[in-house]
């Protein structure tokens, strides 16, 4: 019954000559195919669900090219002459954090920044976010993040072409962890703390002002890391240690250089 | 009309749309300008399978002829059915950037937003005390402006929201919301002349 419905559901390509054999008709017979191709057929193993992936990335990709063949030429000499002149530059943004391999569990979270490029080659990423993590062991672990970051571009003296900025940064941040139980809001314990993080990044600028940036950071605790500890359904105590601990954050923002505070 | 055809008329026009919006100049310029719409917004829940609708407001204004910066907001307005419904309410803020596929008063753009949810589950025999609580949530946006003149335009929106809801009880926020309307737009250069 399954394999008819994937037959029933495949596409079908007619060669016309009726020699090749269809692979689903072998033991069958001829396709149940609804557009009743002739024997002969070859049975693609695609199914219109696959296809339809296929043209919508097709679709998204011919768009993308022609705004890419619209605006290139400018953008090549726009950006470049940006970058020639980049040190004074204020933009302002938005971002989207995804937390990961933290032993809380995966959340995500939503935050803002604002950046000041104090060089051609360096530029500081000062930013505030909000994270909530995972359900682990039906706890809630919310992340207040407030701190900064330099940025140092290795490449920009040796890529002519600047649509693409590669990264690496490093940082400081003092953050504040509560943790919940998620059925119980009086069951809960808080700290602040400082962390420090790093990674690596690049800039899709898209204008010369606009751009998005895609960030992989690993953020490293340098507090103690609490627990609430849940021995069957009852709670019976908060434990604290200390731990190397911290979280791998993937963050998607959009930037938009504003004004320039200096070298104008 | 066969799936596969119609999807080759829809690639078609995509690589019409995308030819047009190289060869001409954009009569119509949008650097700028400033839109306000507001609408109601019907929305379906992934995973909860409940339909909601909202009061959904946006401002949107535009930094140069292809980007925009947007801030929308969503006020929870009820169930689209009688269904007893899990959330009391979730509202919504968000805040993102739009890149625009311009071709004279055509505009479709796509783009994406972080925000914020303001949720409550719903007061139940169950849950006679739950919490207001507030989600960071992600939106991945797409839609279609049709500018009549330098004051109006025609706009369909659909939007992905992504999050989860940690309070009292683990519920996913995954909704897919349709919005359109007539909206508002004046251009703030103009205004400066």
């Amino acid at each position: 019954m399954l394999v008819r419905s994937v037959l029933e559901r495949s596409i079908v390509k007619p060669l016309g000559d009726g020699n090749a054999k269809s692979r689903g008709d072998a033991d069958r017979g001829p396709p149940r195919h609804p557009h009743n191709f002739p024997q002969g057929s070859v049975v693609l193993p695609l199914k219109h669900g696959t296809m339809k992936s296929y043209l919508l990335c097709f679709g998204i990709w011919v768009i993308a090219l022609g705004a890419h063949a619209q605006y290139t030429e400018g953008l090549v000499i726009a950006i470049s002459q940006n970058h020639a002149n980049a040190k004074g530059w204020f933009s302002l943004g938005g971002q989207s954090t995804i937390s990961a391999f933290s032993h809380d569990g995966a959340g995500l979270g939503t935050g803002g920044q604002f950046r000041i490029r104090i060089s051609q080659s360096v530029n500081t990423d000062w930013f505030a976010d909000y994270i909530i993590v995972g359900d682990h062991d039906g706890v809630r672990s919310e992340y207040y993040h407030i701190g900064w970051s330099v940025l140092f571009y290795p490449l920009e003296n040796v890529l002519s072409y600047n649509r693409f900025q590669p990264y690496v940064l490093a940082g400081h941040c003092f953050d504040y962890n509560q943790k919940t139980l998620i059925a119980d809001a009086s069951i809960s314990k808080s700290r602040w703390g400082g962390a420090v993080q790093a990674g690596l990044g690049t800039h899709f600028n898209i204008t010369e002002r606009f751009d998005l940036s895609l960030t992989c950071q690993y953020m490293i605790h340098l507090t103690k890391e609490i627990e609430l500890e849940i021995p069957g359904e009852v709670v019976t105590e908060h434990e604290e240690h200390s731990a190397l601990e911290g979280h791998l954050l993937s963050t998607l923002s959009f930037n938009y250089k504003l004004f320039k505070l200096w070298n104008r | 009309m066969e799936p596969m055809r119609k999807h080759i008329v829809v690639l078609f026009l995509l690589i019409n749309y995308c030819a047009f919006s190289q060869s001409e100049n954009n009569a119509f310029s949008r650097n700028g300008m400033l839109s306000a719409q507001l609408t109601l917004s019907p929305s379906y829940m992934l995973q909860e399978k409940v339909g909601y609708f909202y009061l959904h407001g946006n401002i949107e204004g535009f930094v140069s002829e292809n980007i925009s910066i947007s801030g929308d907001g969503f006020m929870s307005m009820g169930s689209l059915t009688s269904d007893e419904q899990k959330l009391d309410y979730n509202h919504n803020l968000l805040f993102g950037g739009y890149y625009h596929f311009t071709n004279g008063s055509n505009d479709l753009y796509a783009g994406f937003q972080p925000g914020i949810a303001f949720t409550r589950i719903a007061q139940t025999s169950a849950w006679y005390n739950t919490q207001p609580s507030v989600t960071p949530i992600i939106s991945p946006v797409v839609g279609y402006n049709y500018f009549i003149n330098d004051y109006f335009h025609f706009f369909a929106q659909a939007r992905y929201i992504y999050g989860t809801h940690f309070y009292d009880e683990k519920i996913s926020l995954a909704e897919i919301r349709l919005s359109a309307g007539l909206g508002f737009n004046f251009s703030l250069l103009k205004l400066k002349k």
